[in-house]
C-alpha cells in the first residue's frame, strides 16, 4: 500500500529499553593552571582564572587554551562538569582572552551568580517560615533526566495538576535535559523528540492560555526534544552556561530517495516552526537549529534581529552588512569538529549570550533572587518548598518508578530482573503438577511485566503492540494450564478407575 | 441528549479566557530600553510585568514586557469606542471570577442571533481513523438536527501526519460534494500533512493554529527496512492530478499544492489590494518554496501568501475570525461520534493481532467456544470501526468474517470427528 503519512516517532519497544543513569554537573572548575600568588601574602587565596574564545559566531567559550598553532587554538572547553578538547581556526576566533581571573568583568556574571544562587537559598530558608503573605509565589518544576522518559507527559500533568491547587503566582520551569547529561550514548539529538514533546507541551499551553497562569522557562540544558518545549511561553531565560539546541541535523535524514527524504525534513520542520511561532519567536531560527545545510546570519535593526538565509556571504557583505554567522553550512572545512556541549555551529544551538541578543531568552541568571528580579517581582518572593508542592515528588518518583521499571525489565540491553526470573524457569516438570506450577509462574511473571509496560504505556510501548504480545503469550499459557488440568483430571479418572 | 452550549463571545464570564484575545483595555505605546517601540494594546499588567498585544501584518501576538525592559509608556486613556466588543475590554480579574467562568456556560437555548457552529475533529492517518464513510456518519448526524440546531458554519479541525493514498478522493469528495453542498466549511489547520493536506485543500477557507502546518504531500511506498521510494509514473501522473482538483476545488493556484508534492519553486507576488500573483520559480517577492524542497506552510507563512484567511488558537478567535459576533456551539454528537469511531479503530488496531493469535491457540487448544468468543470480540470492535474493513490488517470485511466462520466450522466439525473416533 502506497503510504502518504509521516514516520511514526520511535517507539521504544520492550527489548531496546535502557536504563537512564544521569549525572549530574560537577562544579566548575578552574581551567588556567593556578598562579603562584608571589607578591601575594602567604594566606591569600590562589587567584583561579582561565581562557576565554569570543568567536565571530558571538559564543563565547572559557576553558583553557592547551596549543596554539600560526592557525588554530587547540582549547579545552569546559561546560559544567564536561571538558572537551576542541580546535578552532583562527579565522573563526574574534579575540582570546588569558588567564582570565575568576572574579573580573568578564566572568562577573557567573561569580555573581553562583554567590546569588547561595544567597537566594538562604533567603529562601529564611522566607519559608515567615510566610509573608504578600511575597509572590514561585512553583519552581526542574524537569531533568532522560527526555520522553524520565520527563514525560503524565507526570507533568500532574503536576500542573498540583500548580492549580496552590495557585501560584508564577510557574518557572528549569529545563537540564540532554544526552551529555547521560552516561550512555542516547540518541537525544533524534529529531522526531520533537513529536514527544508536542505531547508534553499542551499542560503548558493549557495553563497559559485557558488559566492564564505566567509561566516561564529557564533553561540550563536543553538539547533534543528539550530544546522545543521552551518555546511554547514568550518568557524563556538562561543560566549563564545555558544552551539550547542539539536537536539533530534533519540533513542527515536518509530514507533512499532524495524526494521522500525533503517531505520527511519538511513536515518535521513545520511542527518545529509551530513551537516557535506559538509562542512569538522566529521560525528561521528552527531552519538553522535542524539544518547544516544553511548558512545563517544576523544583524541588529534597531534592537530587532534581522536574519540571511539565502547563501554564504562573502567576508566583505559580511563586514559591511554587519552580519554575525550563526550558523554555517556544515560542508568541507566548515565541518564542525565537535559538537560537545552544543559547541559547533553547523547547526544553530543558542548559547545565553546569543540567545538574549536574538531576543529568545529575556535575561541571563544563574540565581532565584536575580530570575525573580528580573521577572519584575523584586526581593519579595518566595521558592515553594517540596512540603507545600508535590511537583518535585511527581517528577521524582515518576523517575525512580521508570528506573525501576527498567531494572525489572531490559538493562541496557540484558534482561532485566522479571525477565531473567521469567527465563529461569523450566519449560516443562517431572510431572503434571511441577508443569502446572512452572506455567502459573510463567504467567504471574508475564502480567507483571504487562502490568509495568501498561503503567507507563506512554514510554515504553505508546502503540499498544507489546501489551498485545504478552496477552496472546498469557493466552497461550492459560491454555497449556488448562490442557494441563484435563490431563490430569483424566489421570486422576484413570487412576480411581484401577 | 442535546447540548447546545452558548458561548458568545460577548458573555462576560468568557472574558476570564479572553485576556489574551480580546481588544484590551487600552492602547499603549512602550518605549523599551533597547530602543524598539512597540505598539499595541495592554491586555493584562502586574507587578512587574505587563502583556502587550501587538499586530504585525494583520496577526497578533502577545508579548510580556518586564518593567526591567520599559523606558516609558504613553497610554492613550480614551475611553474605549462605543463597540460593544469595548465591553469585553474590561476583565475581571482571575481572584474576581467564578472558577468555572471560561467554561461553557451548558444547556441554553441557542439565542436566534447567534451563529451555530459545529466543530468536528478530524484526526490520526488518513484511512483508517480519518475516513470518508465516517464523515458522512458525521454529515448525517448534522442533517437530523432540528433546524434552529442545525450549523450554519461547520468547521473541520484537520490534525493528521497523512496516510493512506485510496482515502484521499473519497474524503475529498465527501467534503467538496456532500458537506460543501448543505454547509458553510471552513477548514482549521493544526496539522494537515501529506494525505490529510489533500483533503484540506477543498476547503475554500482555511485557517490555521499558530503552530499549525500543512502539506509534505509527497506519496512514496516502503522499499525495504528504513527505505522508501517517492511514487513515479501513473501513481505520481494520479496523484498530481488529484491534487491539482482539490486545489482547485477550494479554489486555490494548483501551484502551491504542487510544491508539497514535488521539487518545484514557488514565489509570489501580493499587491497592494491583496491579490497574490504566482510563479514557477523564484521570481516573486516572497519566495514561499526555494529550490530542491518541498513546501510544508507554517501559520506565519500561510497567512503571508493568502492560503490561510487567518490564525486562531481557541474557538472564540476562530468564529470572530468567521465574522460571527455571536456564536453557539451545535452538533457536538457529530464530533463524539468521530471520537468514538477513531476509538473503536484504536482497539481494533491495538487487538486485531490478539484476538486472531489467541483464536488460534484456542483452536489449536481444541477450545472452539473459546475461539468463538474472540471472534466475536472481533466482529464487535469492527463494527464500531467500519473502516478496518476496507484498511484493517487483515480487512476485517463481512467476507472475511464468512470466511474465517466458515473455516472455525469445519476445525469445530473435525475436531468433533476426531473425538468421536478416540471414543
Amino acid at each position: 500500500m502506497k503510504s502518504w503519512m509521516k514516520f511514526a516517532a520511535l517507539s521504544m519497544l520492550v527489548a531496546g529499553l535502557t536504563v537512564p543513569a544521569s549525572i549530574g554537573l560537577g562544579a566548575e572548575e578552574t581551567n588556567a593552571p593556578a598562579k603562584k600568588a608571589d607578591a601575594a601574602p602567604a594566606s591569600a587565596p590562589e587567584k583561579k582564572t582561565r581562557d576565554i574564545l569570543i568567536l565571530k559566531s558571538g559564543k563565547t567559550v572559557e576553558g583553557k587554551i592547551l596549543e596554539e598553532t600560526a592557525t588554530t587554538v587547540k582549547f579545552e572547553v569546559r561546560l559544567g562538569g564536561i571538558k572537551a578538547p576542541t580546535t578552532y581556526e583562527k579565522t573563526d576566533i574574534l579575540e582570546v582572552k588569558r588567564g582570565v581571573a575568576d572574579d573580573s568583568p568578564e566572568i562577573a556574571t557567573k561569580a555573581t551568580s553562583t554567590s546569588g544562587s547561595s544567597r537566594a537559598k538562604e533567603k529562601e530558608k529564611d522566607r519559608a517560615p515567615t510566610g509573608d503573605e504578600n511575597a509572590k509565589k514561585i512553583y519552581l518544576v526542574e524537569l531533568k533526566g532522560k527526555w520522553g522518559q524520565d520527563v514525560s507527559e503524565t507526570p507533568l500533568a500532574k503536576v500542573m495538576e498540583d500548580v492549580e491547587r496552590v495557585n501560584p503566582d508564577i510557574v518557572v520551569v528549569k529545563i537540564k535535559s540532554g544526552s551529555q547529561l547521560q552516561d550512555e550514548e542516547i540518541a537525544e539529538d533524534d529529531f522526531d523528540n520533537l513529536f514527544r514533546t508536542e505531547k508534553m507541551a499542551p499542560v503548558f499551553e493549557k495553563a497559559m492560555i485557558e488559566k492564564g497562569r505566567r509561566v516561564v522557562f529557564w533553561v540550563d540544558i536543553a538539547q533534543g526534544g528539550a530544546a522545543f518545549l521552551p518555546f511554547v511561553s514568550p518568557e524563556i531565560y538562561f543560566t549563564s552556561e545555558g544552551w539550547l539546541g542539539g536537536i539533530g541535523d534533519l540533513g542527515d535524514f536518509n530514507i533512499g530517495d532524495h524526494m521522500v527524504n525533503e517531505k520527511q525534513i519538511s513536515l518535521r520542520l513545520g511542527h518545529a516552526e509551530g513551537f516557535f511561532i506559538k509562542g512569538g519567536y522566529a521560525p528561521e531560527l528552527v531552519r538553522a537549529m535542524s539544518r547544516a545545510d544553511y548558512w545563517m546570519y544576523v544583524r541588529f535593526s534597531g534592537g530587532k534581529p534581522e536574519y540571511y538565509m539565502d547563501r554564504e556571504l562573502t567576508q566583505a557583505e559580511v563586514t559591511d552588512g554587519g552580519w554575525t554567522m550563526l550558523s554555517d553550512d556544515g560542508k568541507g572545512p566548515h565541518k564542525d569538529k565537535t559538537r560537545v556541549g552544543g559547541l559547533g555551529d553547523d547547526t544553530l544551538t543558542l548559547h545565553s549570550e546569543m540567545a538574549l541578543r536574538l531576543g529568545v531568552s529575556k535575561g541571563t541568571t544563574d540565581s532565584m533572587d536575580e530570575l525573580a528580579d528580573k521577572l519584575g517581582i523584586g526581593t519579595n518572593y518566595l521558592v515553594l518548598k517540596d512540603k507545600e508542592t508535590r511537583g518535585p515528588q511527581i517528577l521524582k518518583d515518576w523517575r525512580d518508578d521508570i528506573a525501576d521499571a527498567v531494572s525489572k525489565i531490559n538493562t541496557r540491553g540484558r534482561p532485566g530482573k522479571l525477565v531473567r526470573e521469567l527465563h529461569e524457569i523450566p519449560e516443562g516438570g517431572s510431572s503434571i503438577d511441577e508443569v502446572k506450577k512452572n506455567l502459573g509462574r510463567r504467567m504471574s511473571l508475564l502480567k507483571q511485566i504487562r502490568g509495568i509496560i501498561a503503567s507507563y504505556a506512554e514510554v515504553f510501548d505508546p502503540s499498544g503492540a507489546s501489551r498485545a504480545r504478552l496477552d496472546v503469550q498469557i493466552e497461550e499459557l492459560k491454555q497449556k494450564i488448562a490442557q494441563a488440568t484435563r490431563l490430569e483430571q483424566q489421570q486422576q479418572q484413570s487412576n480411581g478407575r484401577k | 441528549m442535546k447540548r447546545l452550549v452558548r458561548n458568545m463571545a460577548m458573555c462576560l464570564v468568557a472574558a476570564l479566557v479572553a485576556w489574551a484575545m480580546v481588544p484590551a483595555a487600552s492602547a499603549a505605546t512602550v518605549r523599551l530600553k533597547d530602543g524598539r517601540v512597540l505598539e499595541g494594546r495592554i491586555t493584562k499588567e502586574g507587578e512587574g510585568f505587563l502583556f502587550l498585544m501587538i499586530s504585525v501584518g494583520g496577526l497578533e501576538h502577545q508579548e510580556i514586557i518586564t518593567s526591567e525592559q520599559i523606558k516609558s509608556i504613553d497610554r492613550d486613556d480614551s475611553p474605549p469606542a462605543a463597540d460593544p466588543k469595548a465591553e469585553a475590554a474590561i476583565i475581571p480579574s482571575r481572584e474576581t471570577l467564578p472558577k468555572d467562568a471560561a467554561k461553557p456556560a451548558g444547556e441554553k437555548a441557542v439565542s436566534p442571533g447567534a451563529t451555530r457552529i459545529a466543530f468536528i475533529s478530524l484526526e490520526e492517518e488518513v484511512g483508517p481513523y480519518m475516513f470518508a464513510d465516517a464523515l458522512l456518519h458525521s454529515k448525517d448526524i448534522l442533517d437530523k438536527l432540528p433546524e434552529d440546531e442545525r450549523p450554519q458554519i461547520v468547521v473541520l479541525k484537520f490534525n493528521s501526519g497523512g496516510g493512506a493514498g485510496s482515502e484521499m478522493h473519497p474524503f475529498s469528495d465527501a467534503i467538496h460534494l456532500k458537506l460543501k453542498a448543505d454547509y458553510r466549511v471552513v477548514g482549521w489547520i493544526e496539522s494537515a500533512i501529506s494525505a490529510a493536506s489533500f483533503t484540506a485543500w477543498n476547503c475554500e477557507e482555511l485557517y490555521f493554529r499558530s503552530h499549525g502546518n500543512f502539506g509534505g504531500n509527497v506519496g512514496f511506498y516502503m522499499t525495504g527496512p528504513g527505505q522508501a521510494k517517492a511514487v513515479e509514473g501513473d501513481t505520481l501522473e494520479w496523484s498530481l492530478q488529484l491534487g491539482e482538483m482539490v486545489a482547485k476545488r477550494g479554489g486555490y493556484n494548483p501551484l502551491i499544492m504542487r510544491a508539497m508534492q514535488t521539487l518545484t519553486p514557488i514565489s509570489c507576488d501580493i499587491d497592494e489590494d491583496g491579490l497574490v500573483t504566482w510563479y514557477e520559480g523564484t521570481s516573486g517577492d516572497l519566495v514561499v518554496n526555494p529550490p530542491d524542497r518541498i513546501l510544508t506552510l507554517n501559520s506565519e507563512l500561510a497567512l503571508k501568501c493568502k492560503v490561510s484567511k487567518g490564525t486562531a488558537d481557541t474557538k472564540d478567535q476562530l468564529a470572530k475570525l468567521l465574522g460571527c459576533k455571536e456564536w453557539v456551539e451545535v452538533g457536538q454528537e457529530a464530533d463524539e461520534y468521530q471520537i468514538a469511531f477513531r476509538e473503536a479503530v484504536h482497539e481494533a488496531e491495538a487487538r486485531t493481532d490478539e484476538l486472531i493469535s489467541k483464536m488460534n491457540i484456542a483452536i489449536q487448544f481444541g477450545q472452539a467456544p473459546r475461539a468463538r468468543t474472540f471472534l466475536e470480540e472481533l466482529r464487535s470492535i469492527a463494527r464500531r470501526a467500519p473502516s478496518m474493513a476496507k484498511y484493517g490488517n487483515p480487512p476485517l470485511s463481512k467476507e472475511w468474517f464468512e470466511e474465517v466462520e466458515k473455516q472455525l466450522r469445519k476445525i469445530i466439525d473435525d475436531q468433533e470427528k476426531m473425538k468421536r473416533r478416540e471414543r
